[in-house]
């Protein structure tokens, strides 16, 4: 007799799992790791610049989840939240507290803009990864509050609680780092153009 | 009011305003259409960000990792489970062991007393069938059989919970059991009710390979991550580890449902504060914190505490009698209760002079870190002098003057506890010296002696003068980081400083209270520093506080230096009969790397001089330079550290976690868990911090203490 197996993805809600980890559920981290990797990989990806680093960055997140199942410690309110931190953590750690790259570095690493009508200011910042390396020309705390915001589509009250601001700093700092951001493109932009 | 702040407020809100828009399907030009006035620019930043939600790397990639990223997790939890099974086996069966024969010897022991008992009261029968434990049966879950040969009447009663005052002599119709021997007192056998999980056999079975469980059987599994996964064929044991473990390591004990399962040992921060330096005290904490997080409050009251190796056999028994009365419960999906979240830190509070020797090793601690902190400040030989007057009351604003070798080395003036503070090994001069010799003055009066560091660091002495208590002038400014973060705490201040100045009014004594403002960004922004000397009128003050914006500030620092200098040099402090406080509320260090500033190091020691008690209030995203700095200044003027943070862990708040590994957390001592302030609350810490300082007025030294 063919007996088919179908394995059905973990549906649960996030509540479900933190519940189960809770209870050291080992399905539990692993639903948690099938659902959230790709999320905080792309997020420390383009925080980080290197994939390898950024995969073992996040293998550092998953194992904290896996020291802390069971436990007080295990995130009970948030996982997203609790993931993300997590994540930052590492990072910060990684590279600390703050990055400051000034932007006379643009030049030697920013990719040459694509060929478009240079009437039209966004078109031309319309290469994906002109924005990955003007990202990364941003502040620590720019850079966060974009990649989350943006990046990872967080609300404003995940994004806070992350990075430990009240809603209105947050809403303020995305202003700043948009703003800076589309100076950096518009900038390298117009050196390109001006050859 | 500058259009100019206007106008970046306004672009926030707007822009936040057509983010949520587009969020639920708007377009961006229906958002802009808005906004005329501020279209294109609201235009090219609402584009941007549509460029960062494009930017992710393609999926092949993230895939790959996630395989990779998959194996090495698995692999991880082999080892994790191929650990426990190796060592559970001998720790559980021990314990089965040690509490069994604990429950057996009590039993067999009560049994004897009871049987005692009965045969020695009086008029007792000489010759009864009664064979029955009586206390077994007050726990008949798990005793569940008894072997008597009693009447049916003392069979009922012993059914019961209670012990009978007398046991009637056998039924002629009740059956002996078979093997009962008249007289004899028999050994009940322990037998579980049907529901309950057996007992696994001596040396036998535990699963190879970990086999998930119900919910239920988790619980009373040990509380090592992994642990609850290790499922022995036959269920868990109900009891706990006898064997010493490790500190927070203590395995989980089956508690009775309703209870909280896993020990309530605190698991340690992923940073743990430096030694010596006090944990931060859990408050109403980040955090979070950075904080950072109190032990999680205790365990319910009704929960009984779990059974160890020495409890009281009696304790063992009825818990083992409620654990399999309650297995048939467990067996079952139910709700777990609720976890207590770990207390939310909001604020904590600091005075370093109070706690010297913490706030030393904090010190010294944080240099060893960064030694080449420009600005270490020694501070090492504090020496208190306090000042009071014939009725022993303190002296505010008495001159303080310190010479060493025929210079004068320092000067200070004490602050509404008649207290000044000077620091010999603040300069090589006076490190050098051990005598030093103190003029103290006031108005008219004055009053000298001599310091000797060997002898001592705390120093009184009178002035002959008389103090007006009743009449106090009070000299209040803010000093404002008016950057973009901190819009939530102008905002605070600006709801609420007509009722700060209301509650001042209302203090005792008669109360000329000033109000100034400085505000700072930084160098490059609209403005560096902007100056409202005092008003007297709270209406003008609330009225230009009105007028501030927070915007601003690109990177961490901002310009403090500049700042202090200004809240110090350039606004019209009066005279020495002045409460001077400046409350500093920010949440970015000094810049330390900028040609031509200020020195806070500098300042600090000039506003002490001139007799100004500096209150930093740090929000949320301090770090740990910051702090330190901060504290510097507060130590130094004999003022408080105080900071605020988001990290809101209120259960009733969704959406926010407590501390994760990896928080960074300031090293603080939070000076009393009572006095915790939110930043909803930061108008009623700046009130009470005023209190304080008036209330130091009117009582003698003596009984404030050191």
């Amino acid at each position: 007799m063919l007996m088919i197996l179908l394995v059905l993805p973990d549906v649960s809600t996030d509540d479900d799992l933190m519940r189960r980890l809770r209870r050291a559920d080992e399905t539990a981290i692993v639903a948690v790791y099938e659902r959230y990797f790709s999320p905080l990989y792309q997020y420390a990806r383009l925080k980080v610049g290197d994939s390898v680093l950024a995969e073992d960055l996040i293998s550092n997140v998953f194992y904290e989840l896996l020291r802390v199942t069971g436990t007080d410690s295990a995130p009970h309110t948030n996982l997203r939240g609790w993931l993300f931190r997590v994540a930052r953590n590492e990072i910060a750690q990684h590279f600390g507290k703050v990055r400051h790259l000034p932007l006379a570095d643009l030049e030697e690493w920013m990719p040459a803009p694509a060929e478009t009508n240079p009437e039209t200011q966004v078109t031309l910042f319309a290469d994906t990864e002109r924005v990955r390396h003007a990202l990364r020309m941003l502040t620590a705390a720019h850079q966060e509050v974009l990649l989350l915001r943006f990046g990872q589509r967080l609300s404003l009250k995940e994004t806070a609680d992350i990075m430990g601001k009240s809603v209105s700093a947050i809403k303020s700092l995305q202003f700043r780092a948009l703003d800076t951001l589309r100076q950096i493109l518009y900038e390298s932009d117009m050196e390109a153009a001006n050859g | 009011m500058v259009d100019h702040d206007r106008t970046e407020h306004d672009l926030v809100e707007a822009l936040n305003d057509c983010l949520e828009r587009i969020d639920t399907g708007a377009t961006i030009d229906e958002c802009v259409a808005d906004y005329p006035a501020y279209s294109k620019r609201l235009r090219d930043l609402l584009e941007v960000a549509d460029l960062v939600q494009h930017v992710d790397y393609p999926p092949i990639e993230v895939t790959t990792a996630q395989q990779r990223g998959r194996a090495r997790l698995d692999d991880l939890l082999h080892d994790v489970r191929k650990n426990k099974v190796e060592d559970s086996p001998s720790r559980v069966r021990f314990g089965v062991w040690l509490v069994g024969a604990a429950s057996l010897t009590f039993i067999v022991a009560m049994s004897g007393l009871i049987a005692f008992m009965f045969y020695t009261r009086p008029n007792a029968p000489t010759d009864i069938g009664l064979t029955v434990t009586p206390l077994v049966a007050l726990n008949q879950t798990v005793v569940g059989q008894l072997h008597a040969t009693e009447t049916d009447v003392a069979r009922n009663r012993l059914a019961s919970t209670n012990i009978p005052d007398e046991v009637l002599p056998p039924a002629a119709s009740a059956t002996p059991k078979p093997g009962a021997d008249d007289g004899v007192l028999m050994r009940p056998t322990l037998t579980l009710p049907a529901s309950a999980t057996p007992m696994p056999e001596s040396g036998g079975g535990v699963a190879d390979d970990v086999v998930p469980t119900s919910v239920s059987r988790m619980e009373a599994v040990s509380a090592t991550p992994m642990e609850a996964a290790m499922v022995r064929t036959g269920g868990p044991s109900p009891f706990a580890s006898a064997t010493p473990t490790a500190p927070g390591t203590e395995p989980m004990t089956a508690l009775p449902t309703g209870s909280l399962a896993p020990s309530r040992t605190p698991t340690p921060l992923a940073t743990p504060p430096a030694p010596g330096s006090e944990p931060l005290t859990m408050l109403p904490p980040s955090s979070m914190p950075p904080p950072t997080r109190t032990p999680t409050p205790a365990v319910s009251e009704t929960t009984p505490p779990p059974p160890s190796s020495t409890a009281n056999p009696v304790q063992l028994t009825q818990m083992a009698g409620d654990n399999a009365a309650n297995q048939q419960q467990q067996t079952t999906e139910t709700p777990l209760p609720e976890l207590p979240e770990l207390l939310p830190l909001n604020a904590g509070e600091i005075d370093d002079n109070a706690r010297w020797d913490t706030y030393l090793t904090y010190r010294q601690n944080f240099l060893s870190r960064y030694p080449s902190f420009p600005h270490p400040v020694e501070v090492m030989g504090r020496q208190i002098i306090t000042v009071s007057d014939n009725e022993g009351f303190p002296v505010l604003g008495a001159r303080v003057r310190i010479f060493g070798a025929d210079q004068l080395i320092t000067e200070t003036r004490t602050d509404a506890r008649g207290r000044a503070l000077f620091f010999p090994a603040i300069d090589d001069t006076s490190a050098a010296l051990d005598n030093f010799r103190v003029v103290v003055d006031k108005d008219d009066a004055v009053a000298e002696f001599t310091i000797n560091l060997v002898d001592g660091s705390t120093w009184a002495t009178t002035l002959d003068t008389a103090q007006d208590r009743e009449t106090v002038a009070l000299d209040v400014l803010f000093l404002l980081d008016s950057t973009g973060s901190m819009s939530d705490e102008i905002h605070e201040l600006q709801s609420n400083i007509r009722a700060i100045s209301a509650q001042i009014d209302t203090l005792p004594g008669d109360i000329d209270t000033r109000y100034g403002l400085v505000t700072y960004r930084d160098r490059g922004d609209d403005y560096v520093t902007r100056i409202a000397d005092f008003f007297p009128d709270v209406e003008a003050f609330q009225e230009r506080l009105s007028q501030v914006r927070a915007e601003g500030g690109g990177d961490d620092p901002e310009s403090l230096n500049e700042a202090l200098h200004n809240a110090i040099h350039d606004v019209s402090w009066r005279g020495d009969n002045t409460v001077k406080l400046i409350f500093l509320v920010a949440d970015a260090p000094p810049h330390l790397d900028y040609p031509n500033d200020y020195s806070y190091a500098d300042e600090m020691q000039i506003a002490a001089e001139r007799g100004i008690k500096v209150h930093p209030i740090a929000s949320s995203g301090l770090d740990q330079v910051g702090e330190f700095i901060f504290r510097q200044i507060a130590q130094y003027t004999q003022g408080n550290f105080i900071f605020l943070t988001y990290e809101d862990t209120d259960p009733q708040t969704p959406g926010v976690e407590p501390g994760v590994p990896g928080d960074e957390r300031p090293d603080l001592s939070v000076g009393s868990p009572e006095q915790s302030y939110t930043v909803e609350q930061l108008d009623l810490l700046v009130l009470r911090l005023i209190e304080d300082e008036l209330a130091a007025l009117r009582q003698q030294v003596e009984a404030q203490g050191r």
